[in-house]
């Protein structure tokens, strides 16, 4: 092979590969469809929680991230080709199972806003979570009952708890199971997502200790779909609070085979006993739900 | 008998010296016999001067050489080592001497420490912990096990080529000291740990740590899903840098800049510093100059014209290697697939080319389909042996994809630089990239699924 030629012929030869290329990416960049129906996605990102709201008018919110680095996959399917902006991260509550992936999110994604309950825990992984926060200069806001997002005019996500958390620390010992671990979770930040006629309720790991004090809002809890309390786990979902908001699908966000035994055969009961539909991660895959505010529909992935 | 083939002879003996010891452990006195009849043949031929028998005993000498070698290399453990309990538990302090390899869920340090040699630390990702720090450790110790007959990894050996003989899982940790200053290498992977920040910024998952793995070889967050797609395919080579991977896409990259009729001493000179930049940015660890030193001489073959002419180095290069690190020889399986690819390159292509005249050539079509191709018969039995299977679709997989894989790096890695500056200017450079890579992850998840794709 001999290579005489001069460069004469490369020119046409590199510019009609540039222009095919470019064409080919702009193409695929612009054939973002749009929609108007809110979208709540559960993740199976194992023992933990991962939710990701879209809204009609393509705002993002996270809620939770997950034990691992799952998540950064998830949002990689899910969020709109090329984008790398999450709108509002929420973090229930600063559990490891809750906040391992948020720290992946934060350094890879552009974040509007932070959203913590008051309550800290002195762990490794949480403190990583801050610093980055702080490294980032990422606005943080604090979660308190009373307060609302609005999204729309139709559109809004409401914080029902906790009340009052600012300046609670708990100790190393509080993250994981045991009663240590149920005082963080009761630190949870519950909140109710309304569009138009549709309504979900998304409780955290918040026991029924909080779920008691839930009751006080009365008809107002009442919602669509519920996501139970801690993984499902037998402190949460008590019957009085699922019969007042009696959701008419209630999705589990939990592992396979996970070492707490979640979700318990007494949550499972009483949710069968309200007649409500479910749906489990760790069955099902990711749980999509998309709502007109009228129609709803669920996907499972399995 | 010309010189060259007599040097060829020389090492190809040395190497087999080390084969034998990794496959026996020989006893060193075995090795001496061995020596002295090598060193009595030596004489006899000397006084007879017969030329081939002086060939003949400096052969045997050079596999004595190698077994002696393999032996002080393979058979030496720190002597600590030998008084610890399994499982005991111990305090001490060490320093990270290699880069940290972070994964999804734990991070693995390599601490050394001057009685107790170097200890592989698994632990949680967070706090992190640099190259250079200074750590004191409180856990138990264990020798590593090789389940060779569950799992077929010898995991004790696979540690032991990198002179680990310990492991601590999840001990306490305080850290001591951090380097104040960076040395050139700390900096080095400084510039590859923002590197990857970078790149994690600008593309999604998994399109950014398949970017990172193809630039950096940066692999262990890619999804499981995805690896097994790519070992399905037999395309695993791809983002795992050994000398097959910089061998196969240098050669790729010589081939498409030739098919733009570009000058060929330019070509060499544009790869060449390619390869150089991608072993600094890729953290320049053992494995990668090894990699890096195998591309380089394929190229410079490339250079020639006739490949065939750096055989010698070549093996001159594995000796080389070998005399440092025996371990490679059968436990590295990088080191064996980079060998093999540079030997199909080298000796079969040529007839793939030949059978593929007919074919057209656009975008140097022709000449990557018998380069992956010859590559893939040579590592056929490593990957066999390594992975206890074949695909069956590696072929069609590896000439669909393999093209795209030079222009991803290059806007990959563009992309890369220029958001050391501006983060919106990567985004933009980077979409080529991210084109290529949606293509070939759409390639080998397609073919993936075909029943049959491996055996």
């Amino acid at each position: 092979m001999r290579f005489n030629i001069t460069t004469e012929n490369a020119l046409p030869r590199i510019f009609l590969i540039t222009i095919v290329s470019v064409i080919t990416v702009w193409f695929f960049v612009f054939s973002e469809t749009l929609s108007s129906d809110l979208e709540v996605n559960f993740f199976d990102v194992g023992q933990g929680d991962a939710i990701l709201i879209k809204t009609p008018e393509n705002q993002t919110m996270l809620i939770d991230g997950g034990p691992n680095s799952e998540i950064l996959q998830k949002l990689g399917e899910y969020l709109p080709m090329l984008s790398k902006r999450v709108d509002i991260i929420l973090l229930t509550h600063p559990h490891a199972d809750h906040v391992a992936g948020l720290i992946d999110v934060l350094k890879r994604y552009e974040i509007g806003t932070v959203i913590l309950s008051g309550a800290s825990i002195k762990t490794n992984v949480y403190s990583e979570f801050l610093k980055i926060i702080k490294e980032k200069n990422v606005p943080v806001v604090i979660a308190e009952a009373g307060e609302a997002i609005h999204f729309s005019g139709n559109l809004e996500f409401d914080i029902l708890s906790p009340e009052q958390t600012e300046d609670i620390v708990f100790s190393k010992n509080s993250e994981g199971f045991g009663s240590g671990g149920n005082d963080v979770n009761n630190t949870s930040v519950v909140g109710k997502l309304m569009f138009k006629d549709f309504s979900i309720l998304l409780t955290g790991d918040a026991t029924s200790k909080i779920e008691n004090q839930l009751l006080a809002y009365g008809e107002n809890l009442k919602s669509d779909i519920l996501k139970a309390g801690h993984h499902g786990s037998k402190y949460s979902s008590s019957l009085s609070f699922l019969k007042l908001v009696s959701p008419k699908a209630t999705i589990i966000e939990v592992g396979a085979k996970n070492r707490y035994g979640h979700p318990s055969p007494a949550a499972l009961s009483r949710l069968k006993m309200i007649n409500s539909e479910i749906f489990r991660t760790d069955l099902n895959g990711d749980i999509k739900i998309v709502s007109d505010g009228f129609t709803t529909n669920i996907y499972k992935e399995k | 008998m010309t010189k060259s083939k007599i040097f060829l002879l020389l090492l190809i003996n040395f190497i087999g010296g080390v084969f034998l010891y990794s496959l026996i452990k020989i006893p060193p006195a075995a090795a001496g016999g061995i020596f002295i009849i090598g060193f009595f043949i030596l004489i006899f031929a000397i006084f007879k001067k017969d030329r081939q028998k002086i060939i003949f005993s400096f052969c045997i000498l050079m596999m004595a050489f190698g077994i002696w070698r393999s032996h002080a290399v393979m058979g030496r453990f720190p002597p600590e080592i030998s008084n610890l309990k399994n499982g005991q538990k111990e305090n001490f302090s060490g320093v990270i001497i290699m880069e940290p390899d972070r994964r999804s869920d734990f991070t693995q340090y390599v601490l050394e420490n001057e009685h107790l040699g170097r200890i592989l630390i698994k632990t949680s990702l967070y706090p992190e912990y640099f190259y250079g720090d200074i750590l004191k450790i409180s856990g138990n110790l264990e020798i590593p096990k090789s389940r060779i007959g569950e799992t077929g990894f010898d995991y004790q050996n696979y540690l032991a080529k990198d002179s680990i003989f310990l492991i601590s899982r999840n001990p306490e940790i305080i850290i001591l000291n951090r380097l104040e200053s960076p040395n050139f290498y700390a900096y080095l992977l400084i510039l590859k740990k923002n590197f990857i920040a970078i790149i994690d910024k600008i593309l999604p998952e998994p399109k950014s740590s398949f970017l990172a793995a193809l630039l950096v070889g940066a692999r262990r967050t890619l999804p499981d899903s995805l690896i097994n797609a790519f070992n399905v395919t037999g395309t695993s080579h791809i983002v795992a840098i050994s000398g097959y991977n910089i061998s196969i896409i240098s050669i790729m990259m010589l081939n498409f800049l030739s098919y733009l009729f570009l000058p060929r001493r330019l070509i060499f000179w544009i790869v060449i510093i390619g390869i150089l930049i991608f072993t600094l940015i890729a953290g320049a660890g053992a494995s990668v100059v090894r990699a890096a030193i195998m591309g380089g001489l394929l190229v410079l073959a490339g250079r020639e014209g006739r490949f065939y002419r750096v055989t010698n180095a070549i093996v001159f290069a594995a000796a080389m290697m070998l005399f440092f690190n025996p371990y490679l020889l059968r436990y590295d399986t990088g080191f064996q697939l980079s060998f093999l690819a540079a030997f199909g390159l080298i000796y079969l292509a040529p007839y793939f080319n030949r059978w593929f005249a007919k074919l057209p050539n656009f975008l140097s079509f022709r000449n990557n389909l018998s380069a992956t191709l010859s590559a893939q018969i040579m590592t056929i039995p490593v990957i066999f042996w390594e992975f206890g299977r074949i695909s069956l679709v590696a072929t069609l997989a590896n000439i669909l994809i393999l093209p795209a894989i030079p222009t991803t790096m290059l806007f990959g890695f563009l992309a890369g630089l220029s958001g050391f500056i501006s983060i919106k200017a990567a985004e933009i450079l980077v979409l080529p990239s991210w084109f290529l890579l949606s293509y070939q992850i759409f390639i080998v998840k397609v073919l993936s699924i075909f029943p049959l794709a491996s055996i």
